[in-house]
């Protein structure tokens, strides 16, 4: 029997124990050869019946759609005063607030790229310009992520995480540090031990339990892994000439784990409390640890011997 | 004195604490309240408030003497004015 909804041509992705549903041709076309999303395709139909909207539908899984990203060419220009200005492979990024709504912007250095714009006016949906760029597209979608995300306690969040027996070890650290060669010396040298994700894998806490999702967002190692295990313990790594490891206290904690979420989010006071919340979570259930390590398997083993006995 | 509406006290992990960001792009420093703190903090939110008055709080809440409370008046106005929080 025909559906009556004109959803017979979309696309699927389970992510973080997110069902994330495409719908609209011009997305469709795009999301298909996304890179790193492909592992995370749950369903496919390539229908022929068009659908006048563009927008992906999110919901955890079982439940009613509660969340919308809707694609709008149509969105105004609106001029506002930027909290948060990065750079992102060419990408002028700024974030910034105005009139009741968060905008954020990737203008392309090269002016053949499309730029994009995001709105976000803290309920459940966001508002942004179609982006053909799949370097813009994939960022943009990492963005939508975290804003509609943060309600309800699911963040990506900036590190290197393992898996070893079956729980989650996560990597802190600034860029640079060394959190991918760690965690390398962890793959590579220990049995039951692999990579889930290698930049920005998703934290949730959920009903007390802190997990730790595969995404599509994996910085420059591609590991796209559609599993979650439980967090077992974070790991700060910092350089070093020697080996130590010390646990770290609540308040450390805090400021080792908080400056690990976007950045662009600490300079929003509705939107950094969301991340203390997660914080607050995760430093209740799991040990936070400071590891000044040199790059080598005895820092790995060391991390090992201290967090599973 | 008053106490800048941008800074929020937030709970985590069962201690209150403030984050105080780097505007040059550094760290976020994390700034913890003690129980003491926190009491002179919920009295004065909304105030417009001198050295004084702090020390006078100290006094009339807790079991200290007039040095001591000056002391740890000053030193409570000091670190918070450092930071940019009480201006």
């Amino acid at each position: 029997m025909e559906s009556l909804n004109n959803d017979n041509r979309h696309i699927s992705f389970s992510i973080a124990g997110m069902e994330i549903s495409v719908y609209g041709n011009e997305v469709f076309k795009l999301f298909k050869y996304l890179d790193g999303f492909q592992e995370f395709i749950s369903l496919r139909r390539d229908g022929s019946v068009p659908c006048d909207q563009e927008f992906i539908n999110l919901r955890r899984d079982g439940s009613v759609p509660c969340w919308k990203i809707h694609f709008d060419m149509m969105l105004p220009k609106r001029k506002f005063n930027s909290l948060y200005h990065f750079d992102f492979e060419g990408v002028d990024c700024d974030f910034g607030f105005t009139d009741g709504r968060y905008v954020f912007t990737m203008i392309p250095r090269d002016s053949d790229i499309e730029p994009l714009q995001m709105e976000y006016a803290g309920n459940d949906e966001v508002f942004v310009t179609r982006a053909d760029h799949p370097t813009i597209l994939r960022f943009a979608l990492w963005m939508a992520f975290n804003l509609l995300g943060a309600s309800r306690k699911i963040f990506a969040i900036h590190s290197s995480c393992v898996v070893y027996n079956n729980k989650a070890v996560l990597f802190l650290g600034e860029s640079g540090t060394g959190k991918s060669t760690h965690a390398g010396l962890w793959y590579n040298n220990f049995a039951d031990s692999f990579l889930l994700n290698d930049d920005s894998p998703i934290i949730s806490s959920d009903n007390g339990k802190i997990m730790v999702h595969g995404s599509p967002w994996s910085g420059k190692t591609p590991c796209f892994r559609q599993e979650r295990y439980e967090l077992e313990a974070v790991v700060r790594l910092s350089q070093s000439s020697a080996n130590e490891i010390h646990k770290l206290s609540t308040i450390e904690s805090v400021g080792a784990l908080y400056p690990s979420f976007s950045p662009a989010f600490a300079f929003a006071d509705d939107l950094s409390e969301k991340v203390l919340a997660l914080v607050s979570d995760i430093i209740k259930q799991v040990p936070v640890y400071q590891m000044n390590c040199l790059p080598n398997i005895e820092a790995a083993e060391m991390v090992k011997h201290t967090l599973f006995k | 004195m008053i106490i800048n509406k941008r800074y929020k006290i937030h709970e985590v992990a069962d201690e209150h604490v403030i984050m105080i960001r780097d505007t040059k792009g550094g760290m976020t420093k994390v700034m913890a309240f003690n129980p003491t703190s926190m009491f002179l903090w919920n009295e004065l939110i909304d105030k417009d408030f001198t050295d004084d008055e702090v020390k006078k709080l100290l006094l009339e809440n807790y079991e200290v003497d007039e040095a001591t409370a000056e002391k740890d008046a000053a030193k409570w106005i000091k670190t918070l004015k450092d930071y940019g929080i009480v201006e």
